[in-house]
């Protein structure tokens, strides 16, 4: 079965760029486009892997960060953040938040798709 | 010469002056008193001694012609030598003689009774008998009437001497019988005139004849009965006063002259016509004067100590009135040197202790402004150098982002025109997913050009870099073409844009590009959020600005979105769910141009129904 992956952006053209590389990969893609949509999909769809941009609408990215990590079934789901933030600042929050790694904006394919096969159950 | 000093030597020479002013007068004056009081007391003393004498004199000269009309007398002097009654007469009229002179003793000592001859027939003093006498003053002049014989020395009586002498005449036959003589002591005169009373210590009072010898005693040189002639002035006078014989005049200023000894003497005199006696009467001018000069000591003394308590006086009060103005003039040297903390500090309730004080309070206040004055310099220093700072801060950003902007917008346009050549298909044939993904990319270089303009406008308009170009424009103008800008937009939303224009707007000054840009930021941000409805665009005049409103119904503005909405890259939740894109910059470089033009711009909504944006600019520019 096809490892699923959840990835949330505000960014309808990050979404379609990185969705149209994982797809390539041979993941199955869902999307969401703010934080509330993100936490409705991961506890229905129960996704293997989430890419998660950290500046979302409604519920922020941090906030479900947090919620999916301190959720007993939920907490196992690997989390990579996204952000355009310094790299030193989103370090330190993915260790406060649990959260497996992060991404920086703009990144390459390659260090995408070396970070999701890392991390995906 | 200092204050001190000249209240000091003011003191000194006032009180000098008065001091010699008033112990001359009182000296002259008291001088001038006492001489005349003396010279007043002198003369009645004397007069009362004149009188004294004259007394008696008259009193003498009574007893003697009582005796000479005695009946005894006369019967003796008329009996003749050899008549048998003689030695009777004799004896009766002896004993008579006898017992007057013992009655009379402190008149006369001896009384002898000549004959027509001189002889002396009878006397109290029976020794005397058969004395000659013819030849005698008295005898020779007595036969005309009363004779006194000034004094002289009996020989036989051994004393120093007056002679009364008055003729015996018959009663009846008028016939001249004889002379009786009474001899009269001098002592009685001395008794008068020795008499020290009323004359002090160096007093006294003598009888001098008319030849100007001393008949009585002097008080000072012994034995100089007719031997001592007084020659001085006070004696001339008195005898040019007997020679004058008239009347009585006494001089008006005490007489001052040398006596007989020599010695400086206030003098009068008295005269005795009958005698042609002068009584002078005569004090030592230095008794005369003695309290004068025992005040003249005490004067003296004044003189002497007066200055010199003034000066201690006028030093005291020349400290007391000066102390406070040096201390007064030493916080000035102090002050003026820059210490400001020293106060002068007088105890002093006088008008310069009163200076005194308002001098510290004026110090107190000097130091307090120079010390805000101080601080407030500092301050100034402080954010100049602050304001300096931020310019070079600002400079380097704005340098910096000018800079990185260009380096941005450079390989911005390598990347557009890389995606245009594959994308029209200049490289080869391209198929709707690839074109579909450069439209994507396309899309997205675009939105980082905007951006990156967005950014430096924004940063021109912060660092004041950009330059308006204020002209005379009309308003109703910009608002038409920014219509016909923005209506295809609008009609793609369906939404009607309508125009609501005051036409009797006068023209206003405002940069035309930048104002257009505003508006097109506004009508922009509301198609963007509307859906449904209108687009309005007013214009209207508000006393001297005019007023521009932007009206849509679309979902409006929450009140808790109001305060963000013109800061910088703030963007409302709403817009990241559209494809719109925008840099979040518009409205702070709207608000930017509006407030370069002295305008004011805000918004209003109500969520739901719709928001309005309004801007006004001021008609009447007051550029400095």
């Amino acid at each position: 079965m096809a490892k699923k992956i959840l990835v949330v952006d505000d960014e309808p053209d990050v979404l379609k760029i990185v969705t149209f590389r994982l797809k390539k990969e041979g993941y199955e893609v869902i999307t969401a486009r703010d934080g509330q949509e993100a936490l409705d999909l991961v506890n229905r769809e129960r996704p293997d892997l989430v890419l998660l941009d950290l500046r979302l609408p409604v519920v922020d990215g941090y906030e479900v960060c947090k919620r999916l990590k301190t959720d007993e079934d939920l907490r196992q789901i690997p989390v990579i953040l996204l952000t355009a933030s310094s790299a030193t600042k989103i370090a330190e929050k993915t260790k406060d938040f649990q959260a497996e790694d992060y991404l920086i904006k703009p990144f390459e394919p390659e260090e995408l798709l070396d970070k999701v096969k890392k991390f995906i159950n | 010469m200092k204050i001190g000093t000249k209240i000091t030597l003011s003191f000194f020479l006032i009180t000098l002056l008065l001091t010699m002013l008033a112990i001359s007068v009182v000296y002259v004056v008291e001088r001038r008193d006492l001489g005349n009081a003396i010279f007043a007391h002198l003369i009645t003393t004397s007069e009362a001694r004149r009188d004294h004498i004259n007394g008696f004199l008259d009193m003498q000269e009574a007893m003697v012609k009582q005796l000479a009309e005695s009946m005894v007398l006369e019967e003796f002097l008329s009996t003749s030598r050899e008549a048998p009654d003689y030695a009777e007469k004799f004896e009766i009229a002896t004993q008579r003689l006898e017992r007057t002179q013992k009655v009379n003793e402190n008149l006369f000592y001896e009384c002898l009774v000549l004959n027509a001859e001189g002889k002396v027939i009878a006397s109290s003093n029976r020794t005397r008998v058969g004395l000659d006498k013819a030849g005698d003053d008295c005898f020779l002049r007595a036969k005309e009437g009363v004779y006194i014989k000034d004094a002289y020395y009996s020989d036989i009586t051994k004393q120093r001497s007056l002679a009364f002498c008055a003729p015996i005449i018959n009663s009846k036959t008028k016939e001249f019988l004889g002379v009786i003589i009474n001899k009269i002591s001098l002592d009685m005169l001395n008794e008068i005139t020795t008499d020290r009373t009323g004359l002090g210590k160096t007093g006294e009072m003598y009888l001098i004849n008319r030849n100007g010898y001393m008949i009585t005693r002097s008080r000072f040189v012994k034995n100089k009965f007719l031997k001592l002639k007084v020659d001085t002035p006070n004696a001339e006078r008195c005898f040019e006063h007997l020679e004058k014989s008239g009347a009585v005049t006494h001089e008006h200023e005490p007489f001052i002259y040398r006596d007989y000894r020599g010695v400086k003497v206030l003098g009068v005199h008295a005269y005795i016509p009958r005698m042609q006696w002068c009584l002078l009467a005569e004090i030592d001018e230095s008794e005369a004067f003695a309290p004068l000069y025992r005040l003249s000591f005490v004067l003296f003394t004044l003189i002497v100590l007066a200055p010199i308590l003034t000066w201690l006086v006028g030093r005291f009060a020349a400290r007391l009135i000066a102390a406070p103005i040096y201390q007064l003039r030493r916080g000035t040297e102090i002050i003026g040197q820059g210490n400001l903390d020293y106060k002068v500090g007088t105890k002093a309730t006088d008008e310069i202790g009163a200076l005194s004080r308002a001098f510290d309070r004026m110090t107190r206040d000097l130091k307090k402004s120079t010390t805000s004055i101080g601080s407030l310099r500092q301050e100034i220093t402080d954010r100049k150098k602050a304001e300096k700072k931020t310019k070079e801060a600002m400079k380097v950003k704005s340098e910096f982002i000018s800079m990185v902007s260009h380096e941005l917008r450079t390989p911005l346009t390598a990347i557009k025109e890389g995606i245009a050549i594959v994308s029209d298909g200049s490289a080869g044939p391209v198929n709707d997913e690839q074109k579909d993904f450069l439209d994507t990319a396309k899309r997205n270089v675009d939105r980082l050009s905007r951006l990156i303009n967005g950014v430096l406008d924004f940063q021109k308009l912060e660092s004041g870099k950009v330059e308006f170009d204020i002209q005379e424009n009309d308003i109703n103008e910009v608002a038409r073409d920014v219509q016909k800008e923005m209506v295809y937009l609008a009609k793609e939303k369906g939404l009607d844009f309508i125009l609501k224009l005051d036409e009797k707007l006068p023209k206003v000054r405002f940069d035309r590009d930048k104002i257009v840009q505003v508006l097109m930021n506004l009508v922009n941000n509301s198609v963007k959020f509307t859906n449904k409805g209108s687009i309005t665009i007013s214009t209207a005049r508000e006393g001297n600005t005019v007023r521009v409103s932007v009206k849509d119904t679309g979902v409006g503005i929450e009140k808790r979105e109001m305060p963000r909405l013109f800061r910088k890259f703030e963007q409302l939740a709403e817009a990241k769910n559209r494809r719109t894109g925008g840099t979040g910059l518009g409205l702070a470089i709207s608000r930017g141009i509006i407030a370069a033009h002295k305008g004011k711009i805000w918004a209003e909504s109500e969520p739901g129904r719709g928001a309005t944006f309004h801007f006004v600019l001021p008609i009447e520019e007051r550029r400095s």
